[in-house]
């Protein structure tokens, strides 16, 4: 055959290819590294590894600072009420003070309500996955959904771990722990919720609920039990407002001056 | 076929390419964004190689053919991709099997004939000449 008496031995063709074959290794080069970078990008989000050897001393510091605030407020408390034993005047005052520091919570309170606890999967990942690896883990956004849907079915106080969920609170990931109030807390969590138990449990309980997908991953994560006596502990962080001021105009005042 | 050759020059190409991205470092939000089409730039390099590799053993090989069968097929398949992307039909699925095929199509033939070349080595009989 035709084809096959030239031999493609000392041919023009092959230094051609060599070039070409110089850029397909380019080419490669580039593709590889470019998975690579999307994959390790794709790890860098979330609470993944192991937490570091922390700052045990400091943590140990903001930690006793925490608990002279919380008492020397249980103090003020006692001397508010005290103050409050003069007359019916200051103790109508002092009766919506103490309400307005519940509702803020800086006061330690009880109740019945709910625990859940999410603990990170002590299962072995099926894969090295992106999905594997991050799905085995307890996140900010899991603690957000939880709180979320506790306080939208009617819980009155809530609290993760020894952190007060108040209006000022942000719970966020800090690289291999979590953020509440500024305080780093780890794996496994405890949310303490106060309010009716039943109708707590059946709202995180409802199929394709909030915790339906951290299960869907491993049951073992999520526990949710009731209980006929819960105690909150107080917001022990800052209360120092700088840049909001209490409106003082009257409504009418306000609209014009718009 | 001198196969040290293209061997080499992958080899470098590939070593100049991760010297290079290594330095550009470009972050994986944005890399995400162009990743098929650099797959799609690689299996179009491929394809062209074993085309050109499948053309000289047949002794037809041309070099205008070859390096503008390289561009065109390079810049369609993007085209493809990026059309396809915007109306949202996954086209570059059609440039993937097209050059998937052609690419075991060419490896195939490259096969047959190195294939038949030891065989007919290998047999002492002169008058056998024809492997087909």
């Amino acid at each position: 055959m035709s084809v096959f008496t030239t031999g493609p031995r000392h041919q023009p063709w092959v230094w051609q290819v060599t070039a070409l074959c110089f850029v397909l290794g380019l080419l490669l080069a580039a593709s590889l590294q470019t998975v690579s970078n999307i994959r390790r990008s794709g790890t860098s989000s979330g609470r993944v590894g192991q937490p570091p050897a922390g700052d045990s001393a400091r943590t140990e510091t903001v930690r006793k600072l925490e608990k002279e605030i919380a008492s020397l407020r249980e103090s003020k408390t006692k001397l508010e009420n005290s103050i409050a034993q003069g007359s019916e005047q200051l103790k109508a005052l002092n009766d919506e003070l103490q309400k307005a520091k519940m509702l803020a919570g800086l006061t330690e309170v009880y109740g019945q309500g709910i625990i859940v606890t999410l603990r990170d999967s002590q299962k072995r990942p099926p894969s090295n996955r992106t999905f594997d690896r991050v799905n085995n883990l307890i996140h900010d956004q899991d603690l957000q959904v939880v709180v979320n849907e506790l306080f939208a079915s009617g819980a009155e106080a809530i609290a993760i771990k020894d952190q007060r969920i108040t209006s000022r609170t942000a719970i966020r990931c800090a690289g291999p722990i979590v953020q509440v109030n500024g305080v780093p807390i780890s794996a496994p969590y405890q949310v303490y919720a106060i309010g009716d138990p039943n109708s707590l449990m059946n709202a995180l309980n409802m199929p394709g609920g909030v915790l339906d997908s951290i299960r869907f991953y491993d049951p073992e994560m999520v526990r949710v039990e009731a209980k006929q006596q819960i105690v909150l502990p107080a917001y022990t962080g800052s209360t120092e407002m700088r840049f909001t001021k209490v409106q003082k105009k009257t409504h009418n005042d306000k609209e014009s001056s718009r | 076929m001198k196969v040290g050759l293209p061997v080499s020059g992958l080899v470098l190409g590939f070593i100049f390419g991760i010297l290079i991205f290594t330095m550009l470092n470009i972050p994986g939000e944005l890399a995400s964004v162009y990743a098929p089409y650099l797959s799609l730039a690689t299996l179009a390099g491929l394809d062209t190689i074993f085309g050109g590799i499948r053309a000289g053993i047949e002794g037809r090989f041309q070099d205008d053919i070859f390096v503008s069968g390289f561009v065109l097929n390079t810049l369609l398949a993007a085209g493809l991709a990026f059309l396809g992307d915007r109306i949202g039909v996954d086209l570059f699925l059609a440039a993937v099997v097209a050059l998937g095929s052609r690419v075991f199509l060419n490896l195939s033939l490259i096969r047959r004939y190195y294939l038949n070349k030891i065989a007919l080595s290998k047999r002492k009989d002169p008058h056998v000449v024809n492997p087909s």
